[in-house]
């Protein structure tokens, strides 16, 4: 018992107090990715460091359901068409740099770069729950893949974006959690 | 709240609370983790126990969703590394309890130990978000 993950919107911040808002696109667009950054205050590495995401788990306050927006973000991840496909976008590839090439697409629904995991999308079955919870790899600055150090900077960090489908035709705001989901020994 | 309880060999006993151990005052990793005699872990009133001479090891599982409260506990787990010596197993599972005991001399419903074990982890394991408790053999401790 004993360590408490800060998520933060700069390198060493304040904790994130609100919820970050991916403002408004069109169909087929990308918002612009946030940056988000990871730290604990554990006194040993936390470990089986992995990221998924939940229906919301707050009051909602969205235009559907929050189990709506949950399974239908899943399932933008995994589109038949390029036209179907979108969802919830993660770039682990701090070390380099956030390439563009590290975006995953429909194609590349997973992106490695040496063999660690760069970028994903989340969907059914992939980060959709704490059992399938991605593995955060050491792209991100974690000292090793799934294990992130103590300290306070350099931060580990990710970028995140929602891309909507091209053939998305119902108009509204989606909300979910984004969750890490990690091990600690004190 | 809940603590751990360290068994040495020794007979000595060392105990990790859990408001001490959030406070940093006793540490799990920092105390023996070899030649001990039993571990017990207890939570909310379950209690997870492994008796048997090995090495043991303990973690919990968190998640942290953004924004609000941070690091909630989900997972409570005790873990005992599986010997060479170690033949059978015991589990005795009750409404508050999972208990695992190694002893050779067990007669009656035991768990025969496979060969490919050797060297793994049995794992116990508190889940507080059904309240439900199992066990499992691992490759490696968490």
């Amino acid at each position: 018992m004993g360590v408490s993950i800060m998520w933060s919107l700069t390198n060493g911040g304040e904790s994130i107090s609100e919820l970050v808002d991916h403002g408004n696109i069109s169909n087929g667009a990308a918002t612009g990715p946030a940056t988000l950054y990871l730290r604990h205050d554990g006194v040993n590495n936390i470990t089986n460091v992995g990221l998924y995401i939940r229906a919301y788990s707050s009051t909602y306050g969205g235009s559907f359901t929050a189990t709506g927006d949950f399974n239908e973000i899943l399932s933008w991840g995994n589109g038949a068409t390029d036209d179907a496909f979108g969802g919830f976008e993660v770039n682990l590839n701090a070390s380099g740099g956030f390439l563009t090439s590290s975006w995953p697409s429909r194609s590349e629904k997973t992106v490695l770069v040496g063999g660690k995991i760069a970028g994903f999308v989340h969907y059914p079955g992939y980060g959709d729950s704490e059992p399938n919870a991605v593995e955060l790899s050491s792209l991100t600055g974690a000292i090793d893949d799934g294990e992130i150090q103590p300290g306070n900077s350099p931060n580990v960090r990710l970028k995140v974006r929602i891309v909507a489908p091209t053939d998305e035709d119902t108009i509204g705001y989606r909300q979910f959690d984004q969750v890490l989901r990690f091990n600690f020994t004190s | 709240m809940g603590q751990w309880i360290k068994t040495l060999a020794t007979g000595v006993k060392i105990v990790g609370e859990d408001s001490a151990t959030t406070a940093k005052l006793v540490s799990w990793s920092r105390t023996p983790n070899d030649d001990l005699l039993q571990v017990s872990l207890e939570h909310q009133g379950f209690t997870l126990e492994i008796v048997g001479l090995g090495t043991y090891w303990q973690s919990d599982t968190y998640e942290a969703a953004y924004p609000g409260p941070q690091s909630v506990l989900i997972q409570r787990r005790i873990e005992k590394k599986i010997e060479a010596t170690n033949q059978v197993f015991r589990i005795i599972q009750q409404p508050k309890l999972l208990r695992a005991v190694f002893d050779n001399m067990i007669v009656g419903k035991a768990v025969p130990i496979q060969k490919a074990w050797v060297g793994q982890w049995l794992i116990l394991e508190y889940d507080l978000r059904t309240a439900s408790a199992r066990y499992y053999v691992r490759g490696k401790k968490f």
